[in-house]
C-alpha cells in the first residue's frame, strides 16, 4: 500500500515566546513493512535548521531550537510510505511456546547471553507494574497456553471491554484509573495493555504511528480528520537465546494484529517503552504562557496513476 | 574572581554545617593507604569501561555479564544519552567512594557517588592527608582541571564551570568553596543556556561561551527538554549540546545506574572478564542472586560497619585516576591551591548575570540595612529622650519610620500616641512578618550573600553569619524593652561597619563588586536625599532634636562636632551634608562616586553607564551653595532633593534593565 501523509501541528501562544527549543518523532523508519520513501518536515513561521540523530530505539529524532521571538509555531510533516502486509514468513516459529517460557527467557541467566528486547520488561514512566493489570490478563494467560493465542485474547478483550472514548482521559490519566473505568483512548490501551503484559513478566514495547480510516461508505475522506494512532508490539523470543526474536503487534483499540506490523493499513512511526520516549511533538519554550494546540493527521492511499 | 593562593580557612560550624555527612577520617597509614589507591585506581577503570561499554556497544549486557534489570531497568540509566559519545572520550573524571573497613581491617566498597559527589571538602584535617601529602591534593584538582581544559572542546583554552543545584541544595556550601578554591565560575542551571546547540553562561558581559561544566547536579534534571520535563535545575537543551560534542560534562550524565549496590556486587566477575584480574577493592553487599528477583541477595553479615569514609577519585591529565581526601578545609596556607592554569576562568573575571544582580542586591541591602539601624536608633533615642515638648522632629522620624516600615502599618504617629510607637518600633526591630526593619533588611542581605557566597572569603561569609545570629528574637519579656533594642541595634551596628569593610576592602574589585557599590551609592542617596527633604518639609531642623537627628542619620556627628571652630550653624550642617568633600555621606560625595563607578563600567553595554552617570544630578559645591543655606524651606533645595531621589530609582531600574534581565519570561514544557 502506498500511503501519503500529513500530520500539522499548530501552536498559539497568549505571549511571545523568546526562544524555544523542540524534539519530533515525526519521520517514520524503514522497517521490513514499509519503507518511507519521502519525508519533509517544515517549521515555521520561523526559519530553523533541523538536526536528526537516531534515538536509543533507533528512531528518528529531530531537533531544532528557535531563538527570535515569535507567536506561534507550526510544524508540518508530510512523509510518503509503502507498506505491505505481513506474510506467513513474518510469523515466529516460536508463536505457539507456552508463554511461561517467554517470561522464563526475559530473566536474568548469568549463563545465558542477553537479549536487548528484554529490556522492554521494565516498568516505565507510563506503564507500571501492578497486580490489578496481572489480575485482568491472567484469565488469558492459563498455564501452559500459547504465547500468541494468549496475547491476542487478552487483546480481545480489552476490545470488548473497554469503550473508546475521546476525551475521557489526558496522558496523565494512570492506568489503573483506565482499568477501573473502562474507558479510554488508544493511548490508554496501548499502556493498559503493557501493563498487562509486563506485569506478567513478559517484554513488550509501544508502538507510535498512523492508521489508514476508512470514510463512511458515499462520503469523502476529511482532510486532518484522522490522528496519530498507537499500539503493542509483544516480544516472542527465540527458543535459544542468541537467536532471532520476532514482535507480535497488538492493536487493542481496533482488535487487530499481526507479525511486525498489525496490517499494511498501519504506519509505524516510532518504537519505545511508552509516549514518552515516543511524543510526536516536545518542547520547552521561553515565555509564551497559556496557548493553544491543534493537531491534524491527514493519512489518505495514493493510487497508481 | 579572587586570588586563589592561599587556600583560605574555613569556618566549620557556619560554613560546612550542611554539607556532606560526616565521614569518620580513619588511621590510614602509607601501606593502608597504597591499598585503596590500587582498589581504587582499578575500580574507576573497571566503571568507566562499563559505562562505556553500556552507552556504547553494550557487549556487557548482550554477553550476559550485565543484567539488563541493572541497566535499562535501573532508573539512573539514561535512554537519551545512549550512543552519545563523550567528547574527549571518557565518562568520569570525579567520584566520591565510601569504604568501610572489614573485620580483617582491609577496606571494602560501600557505596559510589558519580552524578553529584558531595563531601569533597573535608571540615577537618585527617591522617589520611598526612599520609598522602597536602601538595597531592592541590596537584590534583590543577591536573583535573588540566586534563578536562585538554579533552573539552577549545583547544586548552576551555572555559570552566561548576553546575550547582543552587542556594537550597544542602551543599552548595562545598559547591562555593569549590569553586573559589578552584578560580572557575559557579553557575546555576537558569545562568546556562543553549544556542546553537552550544553552552552559554549569562554574564555582565554578555553570552560567554562554556566548553566544560562540573556538574553536581543529579542527571535526571539537567535538561527539562530531554529528560525530566519538570525539571528547573537543569538547561534546557543540554543533552543535544552533548551530543553534538560541543560541551563536556563531567561526568557525563548517565552515571546513575553504577550507583546501585547491585551491581557494585557485580565488580568482582566484571574484573576478571574485562581485565582478567581479581578486583582489589572488595565490594558489599557481596553476590546478587541474579535470578530476576530484582533484588540483591546479600550474603554474609550486613552489620553497620563501625568505620565509614570517603575519599575521592579525580581523573588526571593523562587520564589516570588519583586518589584522595576530602580538600581540608582548615589546611594551612602551605599546602596551596591549584591555579586554574590554562581556564579562561583564571584569565577574564567572569561575573554572571546572576551574580551580578545578587551583588547589585547586597550592597543595596547592606546599606539599607546599616540606615534602619540607624534610623532605628535615632527614633528611638528622641521617643526616649527627656525632651518631650518638641513636636516636628518626632513628627518627622515617626513619619519617615512608618514610610520605611520600621512599624507595623496602622500605628498612630508618635507625635499621638509616644508609647504606643515606641514599643511598635521594638518590636519591629525583630518582626519580619509585618514591617521591614532591621530583621527584614538583614534576611535579605543574608539571602543576597549566600547566593554570591563563592566570591566572599569565609571570614566575610562569617560576619554574615553572626549579623544574622545577632537577629535572634529576644525572651519574650525583653521583646518590647527598648533598652534591649538599642543594645543589640549599637552589636549590629559594629557587625555591619565590620561587613562593609569587608565588602570595600576584601572583595576582588571587578565589575561585580562595582555593582555592589552602586547598589550601595543608590540606595544611600535614596535614603538621605529623602529623609533630608522630609526633615525641611517639616521644619525639624529648626529644633536641637532635628538637627542631631540629621546628623546622626547622615553618621556625620562627630565630624559635625570637630569642625574647627565650632559652627552649630544650619549652614555649617546643610554644608556637611549636602556637598562636604571629606564626607562620605555627603550627598554630592555620593553622587561623585556613583558617577565613577559607572564611567568605570564603561566597557560594557554599549557605554551605556557613562550615560547613566552623565545624567546624574550635579550638586553644586560649597560656596555656590551659600544662596540656598539658612532657607530652611528653599523650593529650589527641596527640588534638588527630590531630583537625586528619582535619579537613584531611574539608574537603579536602568541597570536592571541591562544587565539582570536577560530571561525575564518563565520557562514551560509543552507536548502534544
Amino acid at each position: 500500500m502506498h500511503l501519503r501523509i500529513h500530520h500539522q501541528t499548530d501552536y498559539h501562544y497568549a505571549a511571545g515566546v523568546s526562544a524555544a527549543q523542540h524534539i519530533a518523532h515525526l519521520q517514520p523508519p524503514d522497517t521490513p513493512w514499509q519503507r518511507c520513501t519521502a519525508h519533509r518536515l517544515d517549521i515555521g513561521p520561523l526559519q530553523a535548521a533541523v538536526h536528526s540523530h537516531l534515538d536509543a530505539f533507533g528512531n528518528h529524532c529531530a531537533y531544532w531550537a528557535m531563538d527570535a521571538l515569535h507567536h506561534s509555531l507550526s510544524v508540518s510533516a508530510h512523509s510518503e510510505v509503502h507498506t505491505r502486509q505481513a506474510s506467513a514468513q513474518d510469523a515466529s516459529p516460536q508463536a505457539d511456546q507456552p508463554w511461561e517460557g517467554a517470561r522464563g527467557y526475559a530473566q536474568y541467566r548469568a549463563d545465558r547471553p542477553g537479549d536487548a528486547a528484554c529490556a522492554f520488561v521494565f516498568a516505565s514512566h507510563h506503564v507500571p507494574l501492578q497486580a490489578d493489570c496481572a489480575d485482568y490478563a491472567r484469565p488469558s494467560f492459563t498455564a501452559g497456553r500459547a504465547l500468541d493465542g494468549a496475547a491476542i485474547d487478552l487483546m480481545q478483550r480489552m476490545h470488548r471491554d473497554f469503550a473508546y472514548e475521546a476525551q475521557s482521559t489526558d496522558i496523565y490519566t494512570p492506568v489503573a484509573q483506565v482499568l477501573a473505568q473502562r474507558r479510554g483512548v488508544c493511548q490508554d490501551f496501548a499502556h493498559l495493555l503493557l501493563s498487562c503484559l509486563r506485569s506478567l513478566g513478559l517484554p513488550a514495547r509501544y508502538v507510535s504511528g498512523y492508521m489508514l480510516s476508512e470514510p463512511p461508505p458515499g462520503q469523502a475522506r476529511l482532510q486532518g480528520a484522522d490522528a496519530s494512532h498507537a499500539w503493542v508490539a509483544l516480544y516472542v523470543p527465540p527458543l535459544l537465546a542468541g537467536g532471532e526474536g520476532h514482535w507480535l503487534e497488538l492493536d487493542p483499540t481496533n482488535c487487530r494484529h499481526g507479525w511486525g506490523t498489525p496490517g499494511p493499513d498501519y504506519v509505524r512511526l516510532a518504537v519505545g517503552r511508552d509516549f514518552a520516549d515516543v511524543s510526536p511533538l516536545r518542547g520547552v519554550l521561553q515565555g509564551g504562557e497559556a496557548h493553544s494546540l491543534q493537531v491534524q493527521v491527514t493519512v489518505e492511499p495514493v493510487f497508481a496513476v | 574572581m579572587e586570588p586563589l593562593s592561599p587556600l583560605p580557612a574555613l569556618p566549620r560550624a557556619a560554613t560546612l554545617a550542611h554539607s556532606a555527612p560526616e565521614v569518620f577520617a580513619p588511621m590510614a597509614d602509607a601501606l593502608h593507604w597504597r591499598q585503596i589507591e590500587g582498589g581504587v585506581q582499578q575500580c574507576m577503570r573497571l566503571l568507566e569501561y562499563t559505562m562505556a561499554d553500556v552507552y556504547g556497544p553494550q557487549t556487557l549486557l548482550r554477553s550476559g555479564l550485565l543484567p539488563a534489570a541493572l541497566v535499562q531497568g535501573h532508573p539512573g540509566y539514561l535512554h537519551a544519552v545512549q550512543g552519545v559519545e563523550p567528547v574527549g572520550g571518557r565518562r568520569l573524571y570525579v567520584a566520591a567512594l565510601d569504604l568501610v573497613r572489614g573485620p580483617e581491617g582491609s577496606w571494602a566498597l560501600r557505596a559510589l557517588h558519580t552524578q553529584a559527589p558531595s563531601g569533597l571538602v573535608a571540615s577537618r584535617w585527617s591522617d589520611a592527608h598526612a599520609a598522602i601529602g597536602l601538595q597531592q591534593v592541590a596537584k590534583a584538582y590543577q591536573s583535573l582541571l588540566r586534563g578536562i581544559s585538554a579533552r573539552a572542546p577549545g583547544g586548552g583554552q576551555a572555559h570552566i564551570a561548576l553546575l550547582t543545584p543552587g542556594p537550597y541544595n544542602e551543599s552548595y556550601a562545598e559547591h562555593a568553596y569549590l569553586a573559589r578554591y578552584l578560580g572557575l565560575s559557579l553557575a546555576q542551571g537558569s545562568d546556562l543556556l543553549v544556542r546553537d546547540e552550544m553552552l552559554y553562561l549569562q554574564t555582565l558581559q554578555g553570552l560567554q561561551r562554556v566548553h566544560a561544566l562540573i556538574k553536581w547536579v543529579d542527571d535526571a534534571w539537567l535538561d527539562p527538554l530531554e529528560l525530566r520535563a519538570d525539571s528547573t535545575l537543569g538547561v534546557p537543551g543540554l543533552v543535544q549540546v552533548l551530543r553534538r560534542g560541543h560541551v563536556l560534562l563531567a561526568n557525563a550524565p548517565g552515571s546513575g545506574f553504577l550507583e546501585s549496590s547491585a551491581l557494585q556486587a557485580l565488580l568482582p566477575a566484571l574484573a576478571r572478564q574485562v581485565f582478567g584480574q581479581a578486583l582489589q577493592l572488595p565490594t558489599l553487599p557481596e553476590g546478587w542472586s541474579g535470578d530476576g528477583s530484582g533484588g540483591p541477595v546479600v550474603g554474609g553479615s550486613l552489620e553497620m560497619p563501625s568505620v565509614q569514609w570517603r575519599v575521592f577519585a579525580l581523573a588526571d591529565e593523562a587520564g589516570a585516576w588519583t586518589v584522595l581526601p576530602a580538600v581540608p578545609a582548615d589546611a594551612p596556607a602551605a599546602m596551596g591551591a591549584p591555579d586554574a592554569a590554562g581556564t579562561a576562568a583564571a584569565r577574564t573575571p567572569i561575573v554572571t548575570s546572576r551574580a551580578a544582580e545578587n551583588l547589585f542586591w547586597l550592597g543595596r541591602y547592606t546599606e539599607r540595612t546599616e540606615n534602619t539601624v540607624r534610623l532605628s536608633r535615632v527614633a528611638l533615642d528622641a521617643l526616649g529622650g527627656e525632651d518631650q515638648s518638641c513636636q516636628p522632629p518626632l513628627a518627622w522620624l515617626s513619619a519617615l519610620a512608618l514610610q520605611h516600615g520600621l512599624v507595623a502599618p496602622g500605628v498612630p504617629p508618635a507625635q499621638q500616641a509616644r508609647r504606643v510607637f515606641e514599643r511598635s518600633l521594638v518590636a519591629g526591630v525583630w518582626d519580619t512578618r509585618h514591617c521591614t526593619g532591621v530583621a527584614f533588611y538583614m534576611q535579605a542581605l543574608v539571602l543576597a550573600a549566600s547566593r554570591v557566597r563563592e566570591r566572599m572569603s569565609p571570614e566575610h561569609w562569617g560576619l554574615v553569619m553572626q549579623a544574622q545570629e545577632s537577629l535572634r528574637l529576644p525572651q519574650a519579656e525583653t521583646l518590647h524593652d527598648p533598652v534591649q533594642a538599642q543594645r543589640v541595634l549599637v552589636h549590629i551596628s559594629g557587625l555591619l561597619a565590620t561587613l562593609t569593610g569587608a565588602q570595600t576592602e576584601r572583595m576582588a574589585r571587578d565589575d561585580g563588586w562595582r555593582l555592589l557599590s552602586i547598589g550601595r551609592y543608590i540606595e544611600r542617596l535614596d535614603f538621605l536625599a529623602g529623609a533630608l527633604a522630609q526633615a525641611l518639609h517639616t521644619g525639624s531642623l529648626s529644633a536641637q532634636a532635628g538637627f542631631d537627628a540629621v546628623l546622626a542619620l547622615f553618621d556625620s556627628t562627630i565630624r559635625f562636632d570637630a569642625q574647627d571652630p565650632p559652627r552649630r550653624t544650619l549652614d555649617a550642617l546643610l554644608a556637611l551634608v549636602l556637598s562636604h568633600p571629606d564626607n562620605p555621606r555627603a550627598l554630592a560625595c555620593v553622587l561623585h562616586a556613583l558617577r565613577a563607578c559607572l564611567r568605570d563600567m564603561s566597557d560594557m553595554a554599549q557605554g551605556r553607564t557613562a550615560e547613566l552617570a552623565a545624567r546624574l544630578p550635579q550638586l553644586p559645591h560649597l560656596p555656590d551653595a551659600a544662596p540656598w543655606l539658612g532657607a530652611q524651606d528653599a523650593p529650589q533645595l527641596s527640588a534638588l532633593l527630590q531630583e537625586c531621589r528619582m535619579a537613584a530609582r531611574a539608574t537603579s531600574d536602568a541597570l536592571n534593565s541591562l544587565f539582570f534581565v536577560h530571561r525575564g519570561d518563565a520557562s514551560q514544557s509543552v507536548g502534544a
